[in-house]
């Protein structure tokens, strides 16, 4: 009798846990909007198993840099992106990784990692999201989500509508109607088509919208981003590399770490980058992997453009695409047996020595009585003799006053009552010795001149 | 381990199912299992302090025990019998040696609590730096620590025996739900339902689950919403108007009490999963009359302690039976009773103030309350006098809500002490409060600026609103608003237990920056 009470209120109890998760699930299908966030691995947990030779992981940087069809193209193999938006090593990489090894079990795997990857990068809730509902083996979205635990977030995991969710009843009309139709349901792409940052088949896709990155009025508070700074390696994230690395030696699945590319501003005027760089490929190394910085790449095997980029740290269209064949052409060689060494530049100044040209370039000023000393900068390369024009600058007819024609002086005494224009912005014009191409002068506004 | 964290969830269903799935003999081990795992899960390092109070404390209970025992049969067998000289001397000698071993463990515990209560404040003072060499501050010290202090003051007393199981004590001490800011539990009250027999039970279950979301919607509805505005206002005192000055102390009066109340509604509710009722901590001390009466209403148990280890004994001291008696002669029969009892609450007030820190504004705002209470005392017959002059009903409707609302604005006061950063930053908001004060200092831009969107601010009224009302029904009809669900079917029953959880996951506030129970502090 005693026993009969007992299990009913255990079975009570279950039953009322049970309509915890059914109230959950119900209100993620009706407020969560079916966008790609929620959909990120959608073409992979559908895919048959041991469909891939190459899978390529990492955060958004990978995301962008890989072309799948172009290196289809150029390996006659068939890989797969699987670099995901603002995920973090110990995030979302690690459980995809787990996840697609276990279903694909290809030859080869290449992470292309940024530096943030190993410093103190923290994943959003969000990603575990867009990730851990689509993973093949539920044992690893268990995983995911007691490694994100420390992190914070657990009940935006669990409970993904009380963060991310409609604000309308037309909302969620539309999320029912969405995700009931019959592309959401079939993994179609297009249910995703035209939409400039998402999947495109063969894991995700390089940026194909119109947004190029500017190298004038540079914002020099990139000096004080994290590309910038003295990242401390994180022990998790170390450790995370360890494992992925063991992970592929143990199943003798060749494993490659490519330094993420990033614009030649970021490696010029980064004081940390080789450093960095360099105490990853020793890490990497010291564990049986292989680590390659194409960013470093003589030209014959890749020359990055300036107007690769659509921001600091992502590649473009274009960019993903010579940075793809760079990569493949790369593991050919890797493949043929070939020594690879002499395609890179061995030091950080032997690199830097290759860039003729201005980057970059910035002003501060210093106040004087009578107005302000500005004082030019420049990031190029290190034999690059600058030269710079200051003008005066009239942002509403777009015409320059020439102050001072181009020359080697890189400072300039402004006289207060040339700033009394609040339309009029000092300028300064900065460009190797001798350029003529205009792709290659760079300015500066200093515009707080009152 | 957050009591809003995800993982304290994870544990206490973890620990729960265990609880009820081993033998019953088997469930304080258990309890006790999981507490030292609740202690240890920031770090091991500090176990040893709650290790020490909990042996110094237990084997001096045993040695108080062992001491009256070997008097009671020193007199029971002895024969021929003693003779009541020889009687007195060994009590004497008994009590002696019970004293060096009661006020010796006294020293040692109040000694460890003040040393990580007081040293950095100390050290800052001194030579201006507040580092304790690493020491990290042991988890909820000041609460285990009068908690185990109260069980060897009742031993003293003979009120209880000492517990012979040193494990069993060590549950008593370390009872995880209670670490991070009380009840201040009895041992009378406590360890019998510790070590007992607990069965399963949905209904109990459902019960504390009840109260632990009742907390949860306090905490995170509520207080962490209302921590952005409190701490943006206090933390820059010279900032802000009079009228911001207010608009932060009426909300540090919102926050602390859901803060507070509402961890305790958790703890509670975390120990009836277990089958075992601590204490009542708060009972609508808003509602209250008087500031004595708030105090009887608010952190119970502390008060209860005070007014048990600290103020009766005080009270019962020839000193304060002479201070008695002279104040009579001196201002009469009214005065030379109430006097002594006004001396003992200032006395134990400005206690609760060091006890809250060894900040002067913590002292400040203990005496404040303190000095309060004993004018009120001492001023009972004016009091008196006037009602009856102006024919005022004391439980007439107007008169209650005067006096509620009088008592509110009382404490809402102290609170510029309370929360204020430093004296100075008390009274400079005190200042702008009564010199600095007006009304266009409030703007829709002022209270956007807290951190605060919009819908925050219709989550925390609204949820303050419902808090209000459920404490109010209370307090008017005088039942249990959970007791009243308790009766209703199952689907209603279930019905408002998801709507209580769905809100608490549906509106927490943005912690990011902080979080945690204001009394884990203390």
């Amino acid at each position: 009798m005693r026993n009969s009470k007992q299990a009913k209120a255990w079975i009570r109890l279950i039953i009322f846990l049970i309509g915890i998760v059914v109230i959950n699930q119900a209100l993620t299908f009706l407020l969560v909007p079916p966008g790609r966030l929620s959909r990120w691995v959608q073409h992979y947990s559908v895919t048959p198993e041991n469909s891939y030779d190459l899978i390529t992981f990492g955060a958004s940087e990978s995301m962008r840099s890989w072309n799948s069809q172009k290196a289809d193209e150029i390996l006659g193999i068939h890989t797969y992106n699987m670099g995901g938006s603002a995920i973090s090593l110990e995030g979302g990489i690690y459980a995809t990784f787990r996840d697609t090894m276990e279903k694909q079990n290809p030859d080869r795997v290449v992470f292309i990692i940024g530096q943030r990857e190993v410093g103190g990068y923290k994943e959003d809730a969000q990603a575990y999201i867009a990730i851990a509902p689509y993973l093949s083996d539920k044992k690893n979205a268990v995983e995911y989500f007691f490694r994100m635990l420390p992190y914070g977030g657990a009940l935006k995991r669990l409970f993904p509508w009380s963060e991310y969710h409609t604000d309308s009843l037309q909302g969620v009309k539309y999320n029912i109607r969405s995700k009931t139709s019959k592309a959401y349901l079939e993994y179609d792409t297009s249910f995703v088509s035209g939409n400039p940052v998402d999947y495109r088949g063969q894991g995700f896709c390089p940026y194909i919208g119109e947004e190029i990155i500017t190298y004038d009025n540079l914002d020099m508070t990139i000096e004080k981003s994290f590309v910038n700074a003295d990242i401390d390696f994180s022990e998790e994230k170390i450790k995370i590399i360890k494992n992925v690395i063991a992970y592929c030696v143990n199943r003798e699945c060749d494993i490659i770490f490519l330094a993420a590319p990033i614009p030649v501003t970021n490696i010029a005027s980064y004081r940390y980058y080789d450093s960095q760089s360099k105490q990853l490929k020793e890490l990497i190394e010291a564990e049986g992997g292989k680590y390659y910085n194409l960013n470093y790449a003589k030209p014959e095997l890749y020359v990055p453009q300036l107007y690769d980029y659509y921001d600091t740290i992502h590649v473009n269209e274009k960019g993903a695409e010579r940075f793809t064949i760079a990569a493949c052409n790369l593991l050919k060689k890797i493949d043929a047996g070939e020594d690879v060494s002499n395609l890179f530049y061995s030091t950080w100044d032997e690199y830097v020595n290759s860039i003729d040209y201005v980057v970059a370039t910035y002003m501060t000023a210093e106040e004087q009585n009578d107005g302000l000393t500005a004082q030019a900068h420049i990031i190029s390369g290190g034999n690059t003799v600058p030269e710079y024009q200051f003008v005066l600058h009239d942002t509403e007819s777009g015409l320059d006053k020439v102050l001072q024609e181009f020359g080697e002086l890189d400072t300039l005494e402004v006289p207060e009552a040339a700033m009394q224009n609040e339309s009029i912005v000092l300028r300064v014009y900065a460009r190797a010795k001798g350029e003529t191409d205009s792709e290659k002068i760079r300015y500066y506004d200093l515009t707080d001149l009152n | 381990m957050s009591l809003t964290s995800i993982q304290f969830i994870g544990f206490l269903i973890a620990g729960c199912i265990l609880f009820y799935i081993i033998p019953k003999k088997l469930q304080w081990i258990c309890l006790l299992a999981m507490s030292v795992y609740f202690f240890c899960y920031g770090g091991w390092q500090t176990l040893g302090y709650i290790a020490a109070t909990t042996i110094t404390i237990w084997a001096s209970a045993l040695l108080l025990g062992k001491v009256d025992g070997a008097l009671k049969s020193r007199i029971a067998d002895t024969v021929p019998r003693a003779s009541a000289e020889e009687k007195k001397q060994w009590k004497k000698n008994a009590k002696h040696k019970k004293q060096i071993i009661f006020w010796g463990t006294l020293t040692i515990n109040f000694g460890i609590l003040a040393f990580f209560k007081y040293a950095g404040f100390t050290l800052e003072n001194l030579f201006g730096s507040t580092s304790l060499g690493g020491l990290i501050l042991p988890l909820g010290i000041s609460f285990y620590t009068f908690q185990a202090v109260g069980y060897l003051i009742d031993v003293y007393w003979g009120k209880i025996q000492p517990d012979k199981n040193l494990l069993k004590f060590a549950l008593f001490v370390s009872f995880f739900p209670q670490l991070i800011q009380g009840p201040i539990g009895r041992y009378s009250d406590l360890a019998a339902q510790l070590y007992d027999r607990h069965s399963f039970d949905l209904e109990k279950i459902e019960r504390a689950v009840l109260r632990m979301l009742w907390g949860y919607f306090k905490k995170m509805l509520i207080a962490d919403r209302a921590a952005f505005v409190v701490n943006t206002i206090f933390d820059q005192p010279d900032e802000f108007g009079g009228a911001v000055a207010i608009v932060g102390a009426l909300f540090y009066a919102i926050q602390q009490y859901a803060d507070f109340s509402g961890g305790i509604d958790i703890v509670i509710g975390v120990g009836e999963l277990f089958g075992i009722r601590m204490m009542e901590n708060f009972i609508r001390p808003y509602f209250s009359r008087s500031l004595a009466e708030f105090w009887r209403r608010w952190h119970i148990s502390l008060g209860a302690w005070m007014r048990d280890y600290v103020f009766y004994p005080l009270a019962m001291t020839s000193a304060m039976r002479k201070f008695g008696q002279k104040a009579k002669k001196a201002f009469g029969e009214h005065i030379g009773k109430v006097a002594p009892v006004a001396l003992g609450n200032i006395v134990v007030f400005f206690l609760v103030g060091i006890w809250h820190g060894a900040q002067g504004h913590y002292i400040l705002w203990g005496l404040y309350n303190g000095i309060i209470i004993a004018a009120s005392a001492l001023m009972e017959p004016l009091f008196s006098k006037a009602k009856s002059r102006l024919k005022i009903n004391d439980g007439g409707t107007w008169f209650v809500l005067f006096g509620i609302l009088r008592t509110f604005l009382i404490v809402t006061f102290g609170g510029f002490f309370d929360r204020g950063i430093s004296v100075k930053a008390a009274f400079s908001m005190i200042g702008n409060t009564f010199f600095n004060f007006q009304a266009g200092q409030l703007s829709r831009e002022l209270f956007l600026g807290f951190g605060l969107d919009s819908l925050n601010y219709i989550v925390l009224f609204a949820a303050t609103a419902v808090l209000f009302l459920i404490e109010f029904i209370q307090e008017k009809k005088k039942t249990s608003i959970r007791e009243a669900i308790l009766k209703k079917p199952i689907l209603i029953r279930w019905a408002i237990l998801y709507l209580f959880i769905f809100a608490v996951v549906a509106f927490p506030a943005d912690t990011s920056g902080g979080g945690g129970f204001m009394y884990a502090q203390f």
